[in-house]
């Protein structure tokens, strides 16, 4: 097994919930609850799950954008948990992240220059006679027009935001991206443009990709293996192709169940979950999925599921399947 | 900030930038307000600035020829045209001098009032936890009291003097300034371009000053337009106190007070300092509403 970039283990992060005049911690919401991982070098690892299971959490906890509350978080074999100040700042320079909305994600009162050269001042990565060009280089290398480095965001349409989103990203030479659902507020077509131009980049620059998306199309496309998450915890990660043809934990055959066909003869039966996602302040007892489960038995109430590799490289987090 | 060496030339940007100040001209059209404050506004500085050529007469000067034989103030006349006050000066200077201390003393205050409202808000937006309450706790004392029974308590111990007053409304008026910056920063820090500068690495005083305080202005602007009027009446209330500007330096708040005591038998002594002061108000918050209408992206449906 070739070495893991990033190594996630036993990740959590929980909100405290406060109540009354004191702001007394009555609680906590468990928006990543024991998740973990590796990644390896040059691979895209697409996590999956419906809205609030903690996927941006996570993307964001890895990153210590949020802070997480327990875990380890390993980069190249360091704990980047405990990292200082000035070690974080530097870790910025290997891993960053592009996030969902592109319309809230530049500044409108910067140039696109700006924006772009911030990182370069940040860091201190060229003169200042330099920056123009590398601004330009960057923006070339996400398809852009050099000469749109004058323009504000405004000016721009959703895709091509993203990608100046992407050139951020980029700018200061990162092994990591967290793409936190970079393309699911872009149109269809716009869509394939992105996660092409996403392709090319990692295999041009030998990129890591951690891939946050809902769309689980997208997240085949683009994703050498995929972790499934329910509110947040991990019910399954395996390959792409093997999680796709032979899933094995209930919620994720109703995920797949749930991706429109091309086909519009295909029959194939839809598993609709009840119910909507419990409160993660307080998740049920036992396997966390057993209130809307199909096929939930006694000791799916009562037990938490072990995480079994049923085969090479696929993990579930379920009694029936294991 | 840009780099002009390379391909974008500098005659490009400066087409850029006339382009942006047209287009910014284009829009202001729809909003008069902003035309009709504009324009007080500029008439009054200009009279501030120009106040020596402008003044018929020596503001301060007692003139013989000021009373009438049983001493009491000359009504408007072709010498005097506003008349002349109890001392025989020339009301029209006094009106003319007094904008120099009003518009100073509005814009000056206003200023302080801006450094550290938006310090004490932005503080406190970004921060939060103790650091937000404890701000917000001395915002709100300020804010509880009297401002102006604040102000002359100030103006009393320091000594009733122009700067005094200047320093009185300038470190008391800053409490609304402050929650209407801390309202904004706890909105924007939370915006992804605020995230993606922390991702980057930037340090604390940078995502404050450099990603932050520019999304932050458009709000404070109008409601420092609307702080000059307040200023300015706060500088006439104490003056007219006899707290504020003290005799014989013009000012319209000291001249409505000694207006008071002619108001009988010679109102112009009254009539003048306070349409002096009307106008002043009127061009500052007429310029505040119509930048708070301009910015307002729903008053710009339709005038794209």
């Amino acid at each position: 097994m070739s070495d893991p970039v990033l190594q996630v283990n036993s990740l959590a992060t929980h909100f405290p919930i406060r109540r009354g005049v004191l702001r007394r911690t009555v609680g906590h919401v468990r928006a990543v609850d024991g998740i973990s991982f590796s990644v390896k070098r040059g691979e895209t690892l697409g996590v999956v799950g419906e809205s609030g299971c903690g996927k941006t959490t996570m993307g964001r906890s890895v990153l210590r954008l949020i802070e997480p509350t327990g875990g380890d978080v390993f980069y190249n074999g360091r704990n980047i948990l405990n990292f200082s100040k000035s070690e974080l700042r530097n870790l910025r320079r290997e891993m960053q992240i592009v996030f969902q909305d592109p319309f809230a994600s530049l500044n409108p009162r910067y140039r696109i220059y700006q924006t772009l050269s911030e990182p370069l001042i940040i860091h201190n990565l060229c003169s200042p006679s330099e920056r123009m060009e590398r601004v330009q280089s960057l923006l070339a290398r996400v398809g852009l027009d050099p000469d749109d480095a004058r323009r504000f965001p405004h000016e721009f349409s959703g895709g091509q935001r993203q990608r100046i989103g992407i050139a951020r990203a980029l700018a200061v030479n990162p092994k990591l991206l967290v793409l936190d659902e970079p393309v699911a507020a872009l149109d269809v077509s716009v869509q394939s443009q992105v996660l092409n131009l996403l392709v090319d980049l990692q295999k041009e620059l030998g990129l890591t990709y951690i891939f946050v998306a809902h769309d689980l199309s997208v997240v085949r496309h683009i994703s050498h293996r995929i972790m499934v998450l329910y509110l947040g915890r991990m019910a399954e990660i395996a390959d792409a192709d093997e999680l796709f043809e032979n899933p094995l934990h209930p919620y994720t055959e109703a995920l797949l169940s749930a991706i429109p066909m091309p086909d519009p003869d295909a029959r194939r039966e839809r598993i609709i979950l009840s119910g909507d996602v419990p409160n993660p302040a307080n998740p049920p007892k036992g396997c966390v999925f057993h209130t809307r489960c199909p096929l939930a038995q006694d000791v799916c109430k009562s037990r938490v599921p072990e995480w079994n590799e049923v085969s090479p490289n696929h993990f579930v987090a379920c009694h029936l399947r294991a | 900030m840009v780099n002009h060496q390379t391909t974008m030339s500098n005659s490009d940007y400066e087409m850029a930038r006339r382009s942006a100040l047209k287009s910014v001209l284009r829009h202001i059209r729809h909003f008069p307000m902003i035309y009709v404050g504009g324009l007080i506004v500029l008439l009054l500085a200009i009279v501030a600035v120009f106040a020596p050529l402008l003044a018929p007469h020596n503001p301060n000067f007692p003139f013989q020829n000021g009373l009438t034989l049983d001493g009491s103030p000359k009504p408007p006349s072709h010498e005097f045209p506003f008349g002349t006050d109890e001392n025989g000066r020339d009301i029209l200077s006094r009106v003319i001098y007094g904008t120099r201390v009003s518009l100073t003393v509005g814009i000056v205050s206003t200023i302080i009032n801006l450094v550290i409202g938006v310090l004490v808000g932005m503080l406190a937006g970004y921060y939060g936890r103790w650091i937000d309450s404890a701000l917000m706790m001395v915002t709100e004392t300020i804010l509880a009291i009297p401002f102006l029974l604040f102000c002359m308590a100030l103006v009393a111990v320091l000594g009733a003097s122009f700067m005094n007053v200047l320093l009185a409304i300038g470190l008391l008026g800053w409490g609304v300034m402050a929650r209407i910056v801390r309202g904004q920063v706890l909105a924007i820090k939370e915006m992804e371009y605020v995230q993606a500068a922390r991702a980057l690495g930037a340090s604390h005083l940078r995502i404050m000053f450099r990603s932050i305080l520019p999304n932050v202005f458009g709000p404070v602007i109008v409601f420092s337009m609307l702080n000059v009027c307040n200023n300015i009446l706060a500088e006439a209330g104490l003056s007219y106190l006899g707290i504020g500007i003290q005799q014989p330096t013009a000012s319209w708040g000291n001249m409505i007070q000694e207006g008071v005591n002619t108001y009988q038998f010679a109102p112009w002594t009254l009539w003048f300092p306070g349409l002096a002061l009307m106008i002043a108000v009127l061009g500052f918050n007429l310029l505040g509403d119509g930048f708070r209408d301009w910015l307002d992206p729903q008053s710009r449906v339709g005038t794209r």
